[in-house]
């Protein structure tokens, strides 16, 4: 991977594309070598070849009343299980689709309602399709960040079988999630942002008297739960602080074979990889700096 | 920062002129208040995760590009000033007007860079500046939703008067007449008033949206005074969905285009003018500008390196009068587009690290008269514009980051 300042690789952009600002959710299907993105300015998931470049149309464009997408933002291809899961942040539901869906199709499924405890939109959605589990991000009734453990099977208005918020997390809000091997890798943005103004921007809410501060909330973090975790705990292995030079992360990508996980943060406007081959379960070194990981996952 | 020629008599006139106009600017504003501390609003981290592995481990690479990176530009030629706005460092950058030189491939030494916790910059796209008040105005595109206002003179952390808003904020439009401004918000899709000089939740005077407005992600804002008139830059996404839950529509996409408004306006009402189609040769507009005097309107069109230029009247699927693109304009990216009427010159901000001028009939692969760099010649461009979403892509080992 680069590092410094770089130009970049490739770009794709342009009108023909489809592409919007605010693009907050891309993942690569690695199986047919595809880049899924959602487009939440347009209610839309756009499909291109992993090798495509410039003013290209994409492949596909899921779009239409429908598809039942308002404000798109993480998603993923599970290869198992052949599906598209999407993190809706107005709807605060998780959609699932055919992996090739297209058009004004209509999600197989959603994850969504008042048991499931997802309040303030899903933001972040990540699948286990090994162990049969969706995990997604979003606020509980409390405008806390909270992370959802659904089982992947599960459709309409369910509780979720364990639900990770509280104090002791060190979370004040979440972004972007990933699993892998068992675990969780939670991205508490942590910007303590509260919108002023009503949804739709139509008045200041009640008690408003300003903009929220940008710089005042606590520094973010990467957090790793275990998947079977629940309540109010502390994260088993945490990426923050100086010397990691997160500010508020807020996206994240694994390459387990290379032990990396990959961050880009919205505070620092860059893109930050980390060796943690530990955390990845992969032998090898890592730890740097002033914190020591080491393999101790028990309570 | 470096602006000045190795000459000897050069060198010592520039560097005096220089610190005399940085002088001059700061003279105009009041002492800027403390800056917010991050430390007091920070939790007692160490005590909740001690014990826990992991901690503040360095980076093994990092991404970054340490120079500003411009996005929306405005010109006042009756003070001599021209304001950048920077959504990498999260600044704003404020020119002599006459700054910049083809020649130099140093970086242009700025009057002043307002940036910190005080001013409330925190992706700041669309700007405006107040000639008769002496204000700049900058509006918040993420992180934060709010307009921030700044005195002429201001510099560093200095205290903005800030003004909450909707989320998204693009373009920042200005009127004398109405002492209004007028912003566009992207996914609400709307126009929405304030007085000029509003601050904390003081509440909007009026709005502009609905289905008949052709309002579709709103960017660029331009108020033509002498023509009661407000332009308006549209990429073309449409998704009410994006912030009512109860709407089952879906969004769509439709072309890009200019919609101009009376400035009168409220409510739900068709533009007066719509300049839309295959002709008009829009990719991705997002600042506009308008020239009272030429009658013309300039578009920057951020995906196809090209400023396109119609007649202010224009109105359907026409072509531009004008297009200034290729190799030598140095036109990439362009985010920002202002008019100077009173000297005759066209600005063009670049999403990285050059803002560009030009005659106001510039035309084709036109060479700008000044070129003011905020990097070296060469610097690199990584163009993140708040990465919050990435993929890994294992076949090619690439990051896939969307702005």
């Amino acid at each position: 991977m680069a590092s410094g300042n770089t130009n970049p690789a490739r770009i794709i952009q342009g009108q023909k594309t489809k592409l919007t600002r605010a693009a907050h959710g891309i993942t690569y299907d690695k199986a047919r070598d595809l880049i899924l993105a959602s487009e939440p300015l347009a209610a839309a998931i756009v499909t291109f070849p992993a090798g495509a470049h410039g003013e290209v149309a994409p492949l596909r464009v899921l779009q239409g009343p429908k598809t039942q997408l308002h404000r798109p933002f993480q998603l993923e291809v599970d290869d198992v299980h052949k599906e598209l899961v999407v993190a809706d942040s107005v709807s605060s539901r998780i959609l699932f689709y055919r992996w090739d869906a297209s058009g004004n199709t209509p999600p197989l499924r959603y994850i969504g309602g008042p048991k499931t405890g997802m309040y303030g939109g899903v933001i972040g959605v990540a699948v286990d399709p090994v162990r049969n589990i969706v995990v997604g991000t979003a606020s509980d009734q409390h405008h806390r960040g909270a992370i959802f453990v659904f089982d992947r099977r599960a459709s309409g208005d369910v509780a979720p079988l364990g639900v990770i918020t509280g104090p002791h997390t060190g979370i004040k809000s979440l972004w972007h999630v990933a699993v892998y091997n068992g675990k969780i890798f939670a991205v508490a943005f942590n910007s303590g942002y509260f919108p002023p103004y009503d949804r739709g921007g139509f008045a200041p809410t009640p008690g408003c008297t300003g903009p929220p501060k940008p710089w005042l909330a606590p520094i973010g973090f990467i957090g790793v739960w275990n998947l079977t975790d629940k309540g109010d705990v502390p994260p088993r292995a945490y990426i923050r602080g100086a010397a990691s030079d997160l500010l508020h992360p807020a996206s994240i990508a694994l390459d387990p074979p290379d032990g990396e996980l990959f961050t880009g943060d919205g505070g620092r406007n860059g893109v930050f990889a980390f060796q943690v081959p530990q955390l990845l379960g992969v032998p090898g070194q890592g730890g740097l700096g002033s914190g020591q990981l080491n393999d101790t996952w028990s309570r | 920062m470096k602006v000045i020629r190795p000459n000897k008599y050069g060198v010592g006139i520039a560097l005096g002129t220089a610190l005399l106009a940085v002088a001059a600017w700061a003279a105009l504003a009041a002492n800027p208040s403390p800056a917010r501390s991050r430390a007091a609003a920070e939790t007692d981290f160490a005590k909740l995760f001690a014990g826990i592995p992991g901690g503040d481990i360095q980076p093994c690479r990092a991404l970054l590009d340490m120079y500003p990176e411009f996005n929306g530009v405005a010109v006042d030629p009756k003070n001599n000033v021209v304001l950048f706005s920077d959504t990498n460092l999260k600044s704003l950058l404020i020119y002599r007007r006459t700054a910049g030189s083809v020649d130099s491939p140093g970086v242009t030494r700025p009057l002043a860079q307002i940036m910190g916790p005080a001013t409330y910059i925190s992706f700041a796209a669309g700007v405006a500046l107040d000639p008769v008040h002496k204000q700049i105005y900058a509006g918040e595109n993420d992180i934060g939703d709010d307009v921030a206002a700044f005195p002429y003179g201001a510099n560093g952390d200095y205290a903005a008067r800030v003004l909450a808003t909707p989320h998204e904020v693009y373009g920042i439009g200005i009127s004398q007449k109405f002492n209004q401004m007028a912003l566009a918000i992207e996914h609400d899709e709307e126009l929405i008033f304030f007085r000029l000089g509003a601050h904390g939740a003081e509440p909007p005077l009026r709005e502009i949206r609905g289905d008949n407005t052709g309002l579709a992600d709103p960017h660029g804002v331009y108020w033509d005074d002498p023509h009661d008139e407000i332009f308006v830059a549209n990429h073309g996404n449409w998704a009410r969905g994006a912030w009512d839950p109860d709407y089952q529509g879906g969004g769509h996409y439709q072309p890009p285009s200019i919609t101009v408004f009376s400035a009168d306006d409220r409510g739900n009402v068709k533009p007066q003018r719509t300049i839309q189609g295959s002709k008009t040769r829009m990719d991705w507009p997002a600042g506009v500008s308008v020239d009272d005097q030429r009658n013309e309107v300039a578009v920057a069109n951020m995906a196809s390196n090209a400023i396109t230029v119609y007649k202010r009247t224009a109105n359907g699927n026409v072509a531009p009068i004008r297009e200034i693109k290729g190799p030598h304009t140095g036109i990439t990216t362009p985010m920002g587009v202002a008019f100077d009427p009173v000297n005759h010159e066209l600005w063009v901000a670049n999403f990285g690290h050059t803002g560009l001028v030009f005659d106001s009939d510039a035309n084709g692969d036109a060479r700008p008269k000044r070129i003011i760099r905020n990097a070296p010649k060469g610097t690199a461009i990584a163009g993140f514009g708040n990465p919050m979403a990435m993929a890994y892509d294992s076949k090619r080992d690439e990051l896939l980051v969307p702005n």
